[in-house]
């Protein structure tokens, strides 16, 4: 077995174990200097790793892509020009930077990594200032001797240079030439994702910006891709923008504002493509839902701030997104809350429950009230996304499918009454206690 | 089944308290001006204390001001229905209280425990409240047999030979009757009488339970659970800052003196149940007495189990969660009304009525008005992990 092979297989087995376990693999994982050989290890396990969080030891190369890592997508979800990078250029980039940064500056900043706390943005904004300069410096040099493309020789290896390659090159080179600034940032701002900018949140980012204009428009627009990753409502960020001071014409700006902006719209659109796409994947219903509120807020705020440019091709833009996350809302995600919800409940028709009796669990009961309470938050952001009358139909469709089940007969009245109240309280969470209160006046009037 | 609605909005602000801003003002004067503490699941109306409108007699609720400013509302049913969306599991549980006549605490626990049970307010406190309600059938079993055991050692029947028979045994049991006769010649009772009070007694004192029981009672243990709360609140309080830190002083004043009031009621009622025989005896007064005790003590404990639950949520938690805690419970502290008040610091208690009115409550989805289900969820699984 290769050496690969043996990581693929650590990487599946990994999956399989408890949390404190699967942090001890990473601790061994961390310690393998090739990246190339445990990157499908970390592939697999990082969406495990988000949640846990564990506390990440710094090296040289995490220092160097902190200011890029917001724009870092995993290769199957990255899309080109859009501002985003794939995480399949870090060892490429990282191959250059390390052949061609000055050795004694390299070994002195990872040196002085050690003597660092690796969670103060502070300190490692000290350590990293001298580094990420030189690094944006070799990076653009390299890109700027040969501008053709394929296998490319960087001291003793060598990297294969691609068109889109390039492109995430120079933007990493672009990110690494004002990391001061995008360091900055992070350390006064809040954490990610921002939700909101206080008023000195703006001034400190309107100053930046001007700042950055007042050398090239490039710079800002630079600054704000980074800046733009980090917003839970990217439309506030805009807004500063159009309202910044730039040594530019207002067609420039709006030209500015319009690229940043229907960049994140493509990311957003990108996004619910994604999540509709990966219908077959078993997620939490709560957080799928989460994240189709988060992708509607986001919405939201760039079509405030987009929508008064009057751009035909912006408004399109802001409808097609508008568009994808609707279908994600009404295609994906509600039918998959609405399946969830009576493969927990049908589970007794069908002699499956978890516990093998006859009657859905606790926990099964749970999980229906889960995917109801998901198809609830669906119908509040469906007018929003366009799909109110379809969110209705089925939110209709799905109570009265309840409504049949609590009035089905029944020859145990225990089974009954608890089949009936299980009924109404999911008809609550979806539809609201009105409607739950009719249904259950109708079933005690019927017994009358 | 019947559901009033209605929009009559009568919001009526709680007399004095207003334009005084004393919290003095807003102290009850008895029991049933407090009003018995309800466990609604609509936000707004958690812990809501229901009581009758001295004219009408109507049922009337009290709410902390949703707006967060000095003092509360007082609203009757109709008012809420009109004001606010409800969920299901209150309305239904308003039903029942006016079904039941629901008048005082026990009452209250036993009807919220009802419509639990039926899975109103989820599946999870659904299966706790059955298992309360079979607990407590238990326990009421246990308390009896205990009285029983106490009251054969009057005729020099020991509980060891009973087990030693074997209790369910045919000779135990006859054995156990032949005694339990003897017990009422000796103390010039009705044979059939016996049992009869043993049952009452048994029924009125097991929310407390006997101080001989493996398991305390359910208000012998939350009077104790009171004074792990003042303890550990003010150890608290010690590292917040100074307006938190006094809010949890209250606190833990507050829970002191409820918990040495409780310890008083549930000595007296030791006490009677110690002599047991002299009881029997005097039956009607001592059975009066020991009923005016356990009513005293549900009273006074009646709300501080939703404050213990949060307490208990928040206790390995960070020291802001425990902030929001303490400003969470404290418009909802049960007070006790200034008749009850043995030993009154009405200064410190004005003082802190300014803070205490001052917490921003936001329970519903301001832009749509309809119910926040994440929010009555975290009710319902606090509801879930009551005892």
């Amino acid at each position: 077995m290769s050496t690969l092979q043996k990581w693929r297989e650590i990487a599946l087995v990994s999956l399989g174990l408890p949390d404190d376990k699967l942090l001890g693999v990473l601790a061994l994982v961390e310690q393998v200097p090739d990246r190339d050989q445990v990157r499908e290890v970390l592939d697999k396990i990082r969406p495990r790793l988000v949640k846990l969080r564990p506390p990440r030891t710094i090296t040289l190369q995490r220092l160097l892509f902190r200011p890029v890592e917001d724009l870092f997508d995993p290769p199957e979800r990255y899309r080109a020009k859009i501002g985003r990078l794939s995480r399949h250029t870090v060892q490429p980039c990282w191959v250059v930077i390390r052949n061609l940064v000055d050795r004694p500056l390299l070994e002195r900043t990872e040196k002085a990594l050690k003597t660092i706390d690796a969670t103060n943005a502070t300190d490692l904004y000290e350590v990293g200032l001298a580094f990420w300069g030189a690094a944006g410096r070799v990076l653009s040099a390299f890109l700027a001797a040969d501008d053709s493309v394929g296998r490319r020789k960087v001291g003793t290896e060598s990297v294969i240079v691609t068109e889109d390659m390039r492109q995430q090159l120079t933007d990493i080179a672009d990110i690494l030439a004002i990391a001061a600034e995008v360091e900055t940032a992070k350390i006064h701002l809040p954490e990610k994702p921002i939700s909101l900018l206080s008023q000195v949140d703006s001034k400190f980012l309107t100053e930046v910006i001007t700042r950055l204009g007042g050398e090239s428009t490039r710079k800002v627009q630079t600054f704000i891709l980074v800046v733009l990753a980090r917003m839970a409502k990217p439309g506030d960020l805009l807004s500063v923008l159009a309202e910044a001071s730039i040594p530019c014409s207002t067609h420039e700006r709006n030209g500015l504002v319009k690229t940043v902006g229907t960049n994140a719209l493509a990311k957003l659109a990108f996004e619910a493509q994604d999540l509709r796409l990966a219908r077959g994947k078993p997620t939490d219903p709560a957080e799928a839902t989460q994240a189709a509120e988060q992708m509607v807020s986001r919405l939201m705020s760039l079509e405030k701030t987009l929508g008064g440019m009057r751009d035909k091709n912006v408004a399109e833009h802001i409808q097609s997104t508008r568009r994808e996350i609707g279908t994600y809302v009404v295609e994906t995600l509600a039918v998959k809350a609405d399946e969830a919800l009576f493969e927990n409940l049908r589970a007794k028709a069908e002699g499956v429950t978890r516990s093998g009796g006859k009657e859905p669990t606790t926990e099964q009961v749970e999980d229906a009230e889960k995917s109801a309470i998901s198809l609830r938050r669906c119908a509040r952001i469906a007018e929003t996304v366009g799909v109110k009358r379809e969110m209705e139909k089925k939110i209709a469709t799905v109570c009265g499918q309840l409504e049949r089940e609590a009035t089905a007969p029944e020859t145990d009245t225990a089974t009954r009454e608890r089949r009936l109240i299980r009924s109404v309280r999911l008809i609550e969470l979806i539809a609201g206690p009105d409607e739950a209160q009719r249904v259950l006046m109708s079933q005690f009037n019927s017994g009358e | 089944m019947v559901f009033p609605v209605g929009c009559e909005s009568v919001w009526q602000l709680m007399n004095g308290a207003m334009s005084n801003g004393s919290l003095t003002g807003l102290v009850a004067n008895t029991w049933a001006e407090r009003g018995i503490a309800v466990p609604f699941t609509t936000p707004a109306l958690a812990q809501a204390r229901m009581r009758r409108d001295d004219g009408s007699k109507r049922r009337e609720f009290i709410l902390p001001s949703l707006s967060g400013g000095k003092g509360c509302y007082v609203m009757p049913w109709k008012s809420i229905l009109g004001s606010m969306t409800t969920t299901l599991h209150d309305r239904v549980l308003f039903d029942l209280m006016q079904q039941h006549d629901v008048d005082c605490p026990i009452k209250m626990r036993h009807v919220t425990l009802e419509v639990a049970a039926k899975g109103l307010s989820g599946p999870r406190a659904a299966r706790k409240a059955q298992e309360i309600l079979d607990n407590e059938k238990q326990y009421q079993v246990l308390t009896t047999f205990l009285l029983v055991l106490q009251l054969l050692k009057l005729v020099n029947v020991s509980s060891q030979e009973l087990i030693a028979e074997g209790l369910a045994s045919e000779s135990a049991q006859r054995r156990m009757r032949s005694a339990l006769i003897g017990v009422a010649d000796r103390l010039k009772i009705p044979h059939d009488d016996l049992y009869g009070r043993i049952e009452s007694l048994s029924s009125l004192i097991s929310p407390i339970g006997l101080p001989q029981a493996p398991e305390p009672g359910r208000l012998r243990a939350l009077t104790d659970d009171l004074t792990v709360f003042r303890d550990t609140v003010r150890g608290w309080a010690t590292a917040m800052p100074d307006e938190i830190a006094q809010i949890g002083e209250f606190e833990a004043q507050v829970a002191e003196m409820t918990n040495q009031m409780a310890n008083k009621s549930v000595l007296r009622v030791d006490g009677e149940t110690e002599g047991l025989a002299a009881m029997l005896r005097a039956w009607d007064k001592r059975f009066t007495s020991v009923s005016a005790e356990v009513r005293q003590l549900s009273w006074l404990l009646d709300g501080w189990d939703y404050v213990i639950t949060l307490f208990h949520e928040v206790s390995d938690k960070s020291d802001k969660e425990r902030q929001n805690m303490l400003a969470d419970t404290f418009p909802l502290l049960p007070q006790i009304p200034r008749e009850e008040f043995e030993v009154a610091d009405d200064k410190k208690v004005g003082a802190l009525g300014v803070i205490q009115r001052r917490w921003v409550r936001g329970n519903e989805d301001w832009r749509t008005g309809v119910l926040d289900y994440d929010q009555v969820q975290r009710l319902e699984a606090r509801r879930a992990a009551m005892k």
